[in-house]
């Protein structure tokens, strides 16, 4: 089995007592989690704990082909799903510089980032203790150069714990766009991604003054000063964001209906 | 005498699940619930309006997914098979209720006649597909059938990929057209879904109009003057209708909403999980996982009373309950349409009440006879009348132009229902998987010169990601139930996915692979990859 072949190797290389820069790469093509602060030691621990985990999971895998060759037939209620392929292994990354923000309600927006191998490097190589941040400009209206946002924000991120976040924005109808960046030295603010535009949708009613009219039969379009609307709506005023977890507790605790779960999620509310 | 409008708009949508490989697969059962419990009762519900010659309006938009199963051959042979299984239960139902009580004995006898009836109508009258149905009274002029975008994917989260909306729209335009034989002339976006520029790719396919929720209107750049009450237009030139938060209201609302009425039927009492196992083991999923029978003894009684306690329910009770429900709906609508025909000086409001198809029947069980008797009563009324939305695009002579703000009607009127802590990982890989399809669909732009397996390749690329971009999964992960369905399905369509594009990128084409996913994921035998170039 390769598997073997491959702690085996693992075993005998880390006894040539590698540098800590060589432990921590080969961790990283590996998969381990390997924090920038950590010392050798803990490095070697990491190591260490893989090959054991490989070694178990060989004695389980050989376990389990000798069971079932000793077996004839298959369990019959056994039931893989989908459609014969257990829970399919997807990739973590797609190596690509990415950001992407997406509006989650007037005030929340919701970034996602993603890395090539050449930015995860320079982020890989930072000097210890530099700062990561994610900046959010309020681009309203504006052809952003990189200065001239109404509003600039900080948020500081923990590249080895978050790969994406939610954040609050003050604006509801307004156009945000994020860098992710680190600050150097002398105080710098360097980016690395840059995101898409996102708007965020819009709470309150217009503020225009004017109607736009179409005839259709004569074809024509028609403006005039607006008196305001003749029917004045009653709004329903927004729980606290994400408030419907807690509807969610309240509607499945005790003998509610499913109809009522689905009417709290879509169509019975809207806001 | 100017009268109120009632768009009576449903919107029937399942995900598509199929699994060739199982004779039983628990998740399809959804569908052959929503068959048995909401579609065909609502075809027995036409055909008994028309022969009464009472006039009825009802606007539904069916999406691609959901059409796309009621035509597949090898799930009506699993619904026939299901429903024989349930004449068969029913029909020891009869026997066995015999001793037990009169009123479970009724029950047991209705249900017995009603399912032997919907597998006729099923079978023999539609030959096994029910689209022919709701075609044959699209034709007749009673119903409007519209589309919805392709799989029901959440539009607002594509916004940076026109060519991952346009795909959405062409592939549902194009499946409506091979089920209907004529073009959609109108869209329910999914999750009524709507961003400010959506509209411009639904005039590029000739769609004529769209809903909105409420909100959509209250915040549009322009105040629309007569609320919610008249269409507008876009500058794109697409009709906008919205959504009227009353009608949904007296129906929908968990506490004061029709479907909670003591004497309707109580959902979580089947006897796929009340009768001893061995006993109903026979009619449940294989595993021994129990399931819904749609046999059910019991009525709400009071939403106090344990489901233990409840009281045996009665049909004729729940008719009486339904229609008093429709009298009451109607008066309430004819109020309301009169108090906007003078506030709006003689113009006709136009009322748009839209729901999931599948709560009349399937969450609320009397649901089709409420639709029924408010139809019968709404022929007679002098207040108000019901019409499709492609009347009132007809009619119309004059709208305002807006544009209306970007909503849904998800929980909190945007888009957390389908971003949030449950779901937000799946962004990564859909739009990951947009950029690759477009990627493969580049390199062999011309389809005719692409060699066909290339070709069978990339059009099985374009299914698998179209499949992933069901707004269901992310819903179904918000509210916690088959979570791990939802999962496996995303899962496995990015799996799938990113297998055929290494096939594609490397020129190399698994055969066996290939086919292997052309036969489990069979939606669209006529998709075209290339409309990934619509960029």
């Amino acid at each position: 089995m390769s598997g073997e072949r491959n702690y085996e190797k693992l075993k005998k290389w880390l006894e040539t007592d590698p540098t800590i820069q060589e432990l921590k790469s080969k961790a990283k093509d590996l998969g381990l989690k390997v924090k920038r602060m950590m010392k050798k030691r803990e490095v070697v621990k990491l190591f260490k704990n893989y090959i054991k985990k490989l070694e178990k999971l060989e004695k389980l895998q050989n376990e389990s082909t000798a069971s079932s060759a000793s077996s004839t037939s298959k369990p019959s209620q056994e039931r893989q799903r989908p459609s014969g392929e257990s829970t399919p292994e997807i990739p973590q990354t797609y190596e690509k510089d990415k950001l992407i923000l997406m509006p989650v309600n007037p005030n929340w927006i919701h970034a996602y980032w993603d890395f090539s191998k050449s930015t995860r490097e320079i982020l890989e190589n930072f000097p210890e203790g530099t700062r990561v941040f994610l900046r959010i400009y309020d681009v309203t209206f504006i052809q952003f150069n990189g200065n001239n946002a109404h509003r600039t924000f900080e948020i500081p991120i923990n590249l080895n714990l978050q790969k994406n976040y939610y954040f609050n924005v003050p604006m509801p109808n307004a156009d945000y766009l994020a860098e992710l960046g680190y600050v150097t030295k002398d105080g710098r603010f360097v980016s690395l991604l840059k995101s898409n535009v996102c708007r965020t949708p819009s709470n309150s009613p217009s503020q225009s003054t004017r109607e736009r009219w179409m005839d259709i039969r004569k074809k024509r379009k028609i403006v005039t000063p607006s008196d305001g609307p003749v029917i004045r709506e009653v709004e329903r005023i927004a729980g606290s964001v994400f408030g419907f977890e807690k509807e969610i507790s309240k509607a499945l605790s005790g003998h509610s209906l499913d109809w009522q779960l689905v009417s709290i999620f879509r169509s019975g509310r809207g806001i | 005498m100017p009268k109120g409008n009632i768009v009576f708009m449903l919107h029937a949508h399942l995900p598509f699940i199929h699994h060739p490989q199982y004779d039983f697969f628990l998740e399809e059962n959804w569908l052959f619930e929503a068959i048995t419990e909401t579609y065909i009762p609502l075809l027995r519900m036409f055909k008994r309006l028309e022969e009464e010659n009472k006039k009825f309006n009802l606007t539904m938009s069916i999406t691609p997914p959901l059409m796309e199963m009621l035509a597949n051959e090898d799930l009506q042979q699993k619904y026939i098979k299901r429903m024989k299984k349930m004449i068969e239960l029913a029909e020891k139902e009869v026997n066995r209720t015999q001793k037990e009580n009169p009123r479970k004995h009724k029950m047991a006898k209705f249900y017995y006649n009603d399912f032997k009836e919907i597998l006729y109508i099923f079978k023999d009258v539609y030959g096994g597909n029910i689209l022919k149905g709701f075609k044959e009274y699209l034709e007749k002029g009673y119903l409007d059938v519209i589309t919805c975008n392709a799989t029901h994917g959440f539009l607002p989260f594509m916004e940076q990929y026109p060519q991952a909306i346009r795909a959405q729209i062409e592939q549902g335009v194009k499946t409506y057209e091979k089920h209907m034989g004529i073009k959609p002339r109108g869209i329910w976006l999914a999750e009524c879904a709507y961003f400010p520029g959506l509209d411009k790719y639904l005039a590029e396919y000739g769609l004529e109009f769209f809903f909105v929720d409420s909100h959509g209107f209250w915040y549009a750049d322009e105040r629309p003057r007569y609320g919610v009450y008249r269409p507008v237009v876009t500058p794109n030139n697409v009709f906008v209708f919205a959504r009227d938060p009353e009608s949904s209201e007296q129906v929908w609302n968990a506490d004061i909403g029709y479907p909670g009425d003591g004497r309707y039927r109580e959902f979580y009492r089947d006897i796929g999980f009340d009768r001893e196992f061995e006993y109903i083991k026979p009619f449940i999923d294989p595993s021994g996982v129990r399931i819904n029978t749609g046999i059910k003894y019991h009525k709400i009684t009071s939403k106090n009373v344990p489901l233990n306690e409840k009281d045996f329910y009665d049909i004729d009770e729940a008719k009486k309950a339904a229609k008093q429900h429709a009298l009451d709906f109607l008066k309430k609508k004819e109020a309301q349409a009169s108090g906007l025909l003078n506030l709006f000086e003689g113009l006709e409001p136009v009322i748009v009440a839209p729901f999931d198809a599948e709560l009349f029947g399937h969450w609320w069980y009397e649901g089709p006879i409420f639709l029924e008797e408010f139809m019968r009563y709404s022929s007679e009324s002098k207040l108000i009348r019901t019409i499709k939305a492609s009347d009132i695009v007809d009619k119309i002579e004059k709208v305002q132009i807006v544009t209306p703000a970007a909503s849904t009607w998800g929980a909190n009127g945007y888009n957390e229902v389908w971003l949030n802590g449950t779901n937000d990982w799946i962004y990564l890989h859909l739009h990951e998987m947009v950029e690759k399809m477009t990627e493969a669909a580049k390199k062999y732009p011309n389809p005719e010169e692409t060699p066909s397996k290339i070709k069978r390749a990339l059009n099985q690329m374009a299914r698998e990601l179209l499949l992933a971009q069901s707004s269901d999964w992310a819903f179904i992960m918000t509210t916690n139930t088959s979570v791990e369905y939802a999962v496996n399905r995303t899962k496995t369509h990015v799996k799938r996915f990113l297998e055929l594009y290494e096939m594609v990128i490397s020129g190399k084409i698994d055969m066996r692979r290939l086919s292997h996913f052309e036969e489990t994921d069979d939606i669209f035998q006529d998709i075209d990859y290339t409309m990934y170039l619509k960029v």
